[in-house]
């Protein structure tokens, strides 16, 4: 692998050119004492006020001149930047994630729940009432969010991309039901998690009839067509009452 | 236009569950009139020589349109409760003796769309949601026996 300079190697990297170049200057052309000038460029990096003794004049010397300048300006980088990357580790330490995905984790034999729409939400209603463990995938943050504050735990993202299957633990799951209101993405999905784990208990939800046979192809065991089912209820109430 | 039927049924939005309405209708050979929004469908649907109303069905004027005081029954299948509930609330204040069917999403409008005059009430999203779970629940339920 090629190595690649990125901003913390070049900082890192002209940091350290003026550390040592301070240094040897000061034991090469000013004379001082190595102890002496290792204490000095180590002070004024990290901003002690320092006192330099046993060296006459010390700070009229024109090299100690030309790197307090210098010196001051590589520690205003580097505490920038340790600043910049202790933010940057502290904001991506979000507790309550980490909580839920170490839940996901322990999780075994779970029934993964594409898509926390109406059906969706029924479902796992279902699933709750049986005391079954059990994983959201939605897209919606709102949603996710919300199921997060109710203690559900649920992967935000796209149920047709199977690293989110994955981080949901598709591959120790049980069954996978996909509620989402498109056929061809839940045809997607159910393809996706069949070839993920073919152990796994497809129940998935069809607009259409024309996909039925599409989805039991593609590996789904209960297909469920609550728009068809619910058009013929209607019809058939009515067809009796006229 | 074709002369409108008496009797009949009206049948609000034209998607995937009017669509099922309309086909169990027309196999039981009732007379039907759709009310539907949108052009293309309507006019796709008015080639096909069936009775479309286009517009909006919260409308009473598209109602009286589609002949709500001469009709026996009224079908809403809107993706949306309000618009059910002012359709049949509409449709009840033209002609009280109409049976009327609505699909509803969610389920705290039932009693509301019953109070509203509605006599059936299908609930396509909450009764396949239950459906799904109930199947993985059983089938779970036998994988874990089968284990054990």
């Amino acid at each position: 692998m090629r190595f690649r300079w990125k901003l913390e190697h070049i900082i890192a990297f002209v940091i350290t050119t003026i550390f040592l170049l301070s240094f040897l200057t000061l034991v090469f052309v000013s004379n001082v004492e190595p102890s002496i000038a290792l204490y000095w460029t180590a002070a004024t990096i990290f901003s002690v006020p320092g006192f330099v003794l046993d060296v006459p004049h010390f700070y009229t010397l024109w090299t100690v001149q030309l790197f307090t300048f210098i010196n001051g300006l590589a520690y205003l980088i580097l505490v920038t930047f340790i600043t910049a990357k202790f933010v940057n580790i502290l904001s991506k330490i979000d507790v309550q994630q980490r909580e839920i995905k170490r839940k996901i984790d322990a999780l075994n034999d779970h029934i993964i729940v594409c898509g926390y729409g109406k059906v969706g939400e029924k479902a796992c209603e279902i699933l709750e009432n049986h005391t079954l463990a059990y994983v959201v995938v939605d897209r919606d943050p709102r949603v996710a969010k919300l199921l997060r504050e109710k203690g559900v735990p649920v992967v935000q993202g796209d149920a047709t991309h199977s690293k989110v299957l994955k981080l949901a633990g598709i591959e120790r799951a049980a069954g996978l039901i996909a509620a989402l209101g498109n056929d061809t993405k839940n045809l997607y999905i159910t393809l996706t998690a069949r070839e993920l784990n073919p152990n796994l208990v497809i129940a998935t939800r069809a607009v259409s009839e024309e996909v039925v046979t599409k989805m039991h192809r593609a590996g789904a065991h209960v297909v469920v067509l609550p728009e068809v089912v619910a058009g013929l209820e209607l019809g058939k109430e009515v067809a009796e009452e006229v | 236009m074709k002369k409108l039927p008496e009797g009949h049924v009206v049948v609000c939005g034209y998607g995937k569950i009017g669509e099922k309405v309309c086909e169990v209708l027309e196999q039981s050979k009732k007379d039907y009139v759709v009310i539907e929004q949108e052009p293309g469908i309507a006019k796709l649907l008015r080639e096909m020589g069936m009775h479309v109303i286009e517009g909006d069905a919260t409308h009473s004027r598209i109602l009286k349109m589609a002949g709500i005081e001469k009709a026996k029954a009224l079908v809403t299948t809107f993706s949306n409760d309000t618009n059910n509930l002012f359709v049949i609330l509409t449709a009840k204040e033209l002609n009280p003796n109409l049976v009327i069917a609505t699909r509803a999403v969610s389920e705290e409008v039932v009693t509301k769309m019953h109070r509203a005059g509605a006599e059936i009430v299908v609930l396509p999203e909450i009764v396949g949601g239950v459906e799904l779970g109930k199947e993985m629940v059983r089938r779970k339920l036998k994988v874990k026996t089968l284990k054990v």
